[in-house]
């Protein structure tokens, strides 16, 4: 069964609660609860799965983790009680500088080598499973390998599972020109656990992930794809704006539903 | 004696991410760059391949994402910088990286702080007295206010911040001013 949730951010936090069943599980974002109360976590995974989701690991960067971040990370998995805990196929800062947001690694043994002793290391130290999402970039790093090897042999040799950020992928293939279908299909099997998907915006030409607005349908084609392929166990709506817009949250939730519908996964196979 | 490791990836590409004058530089001879960078043949081979629009295109990005988060917090400050607010942040950015879980906080404060003398009286200052609060873990913090609006209306006070059932809670005491 593949369930259906969002991103928990607090603005949606009285929806949410006057909402259970429109969710089947929430995602965390680990930063929001660094140094700070975690009676909200604990009272969410009384109704919910929860799992965490983090931004600032810089999972990228040589050298040892960053021990405070990875020890507030541990505690806020711990709080939500964890199913499985996730960060970003990326680095955000380096010794020198904290950018403070996602950016690319080329694709080469070196990077592979850093961010597998790191998804270990997250691993071990929150005791969970460890997925790794692709990242939306306007700068291709290159490297040795495609995109899709590269996360094949990630996955492989770290003992990790993707998160598929569905919009993510769309966008990068609009913006760098290649098919977002023949990268999901070079994906091993098996390899997918979980889909972020949030609608896109385009301006000028060029695709953004505004985290604004409603899926589109080239999106849930995408997801179709996806869910055909891989053994899914949740689909994650990743609104972070515009949360007044609850009926268009209402109605993406409904569209991703309806995805996963057994009437729709038996149309899809014939 | 050991020779010295060479730089990282990561250090180099953050480098050119927050400076646009590397990336000129880069721009201009990408191999140089990655010789003075110090970097691996490997690394500055793929140095070289970057493309230059490319890495402006993220490197803006970088700089909108923490815009966006900033001015979120700033609503009344920025609607009175009004058109000037985006060049304002962008001068402020380059200066300036926040650091740790709270760096839009940090950097929202950090912006306000940044602005030219003849900007000043465009910061709203209860905006700036809850960036503070949400930075410095305190009971109660009272500020002191004594402003005047551009339409010229005014108030003389306090400003009193305070966690309530973990919500930040606020009033003010005082006067207001005639026009």
């Amino acid at each position: 069964m593949t369930r259906i949730g969002m991103g928990y951010r607090r603005p949606l936090h009285d929806w949410i609660i006057a909402n259970p069943d429109s969710l089947e599980c929430l995602e965390i974002t680990a930063e929001h609860f660094f140094a700070s109360d975690h009676s909200v976590l604990r009272s969410l995974r009384e109704r919910f799965p929860l799992c965490v989701h983090g931004l600032g690991l810089s999972l990228g960067t040589p050298g040892p983790l960053d021990g405070p971040t990875l020890a507030q990370f541990k505690e806020v998995a711990d709080s939500a009680n964890a199913v499985h805990v996730s960060e970003h196929v990326a680095f955000t800062r380096s010794a020198e500088t904290d950018l403070g947001h996602l950016n690319p690694l080329p694709r080469t043994d070196e990077s592979l080598k850093t961010f597998i002793e790191h998804a270990r290391e997250l691993a071990s130290v929150t005791g969970r499973r460890v997925l790794l999402e692709n990242i939306t970039t306007h700068l291709d790093t290159g490297g040795e390998m495609s995109e899709p090897e590269f996360l094949n042999r990630l996955c492989a040799e770290s003992g990790c599972a993707l998160l598929l950020d569905i919009t993510n992928l769309f966008i990068n293939s609009r913006n760098h020109g290649f098919s977002a279908e023949d990268w999901l299909a070079d994906l091993d099997n098996n390899t997918v656990a979980q889909l972020h998907i949030v609608g896109y915006e385009c301006r000028n030409g060029v695709y953004n992930d505004s985290h604004a607005q409603p899926i589109q349908e080239d999106l849930l084609k995408l997801t179709r794809q996806a869910l055909r392929r891989f053994p899914v166990e949740s689909i994650i709506l990743e609104r972070d704006q515009r949360f007044e817009e609850t009926t268009e949250i209402e109605a993406d939730l409904q569209k991703l539903r309806a995805l996963v519908s057994p009437a729709s996964q038996s149309h899809d196979r014939t | 004696m050991t020779e010295p490791e060479p730089m990282d990836w990561v250090t180099a590409q953050t480098r050119l991410l927050r400076s646009p004058k590397l990336r000129a530089k880069f721009r201009r001879d990408p191999v140089a760059l990655g010789q003075a960078f110090d970097l691996s043949p490997a690394n500055q081979q793929l140095l070289a391949r970057l493309c230059p629009d490319q890495l402006d295109a993220q490197a803006r990005t970088l700089i909108d994402k923490r815009m966006h988060e900033a001015f979120q917090l700033l609503p009344q400050t920025v609607a009175n910088l009004a058109a000037n607010a985006r060049s304002l942040f962008v001068s402020h950015a380059l200066q300036y990286w926040p650091d740790g879980h709270q760096r839009h906080t940090a950097d929202a404060l950090a912006f306000c702080e940044s602005l030219p003398s003849d900007s000043r009286n465009s910061v709203d200052p209860y905006e700036v007295n809850r960036l503070r609060f949400r930075l410095t873990p305190t009971p109660v913090r009272i500020h002191w206010i004594a402003r005047r609006t551009k339409q010229g209306s005014g108030f003389l006070g306090f400003h009193v911040l305070f966690l309530l059932s973990r919500r930040l809670r606020q009033f003010q005491l005082g006067i207001a001013l005639p026009e």
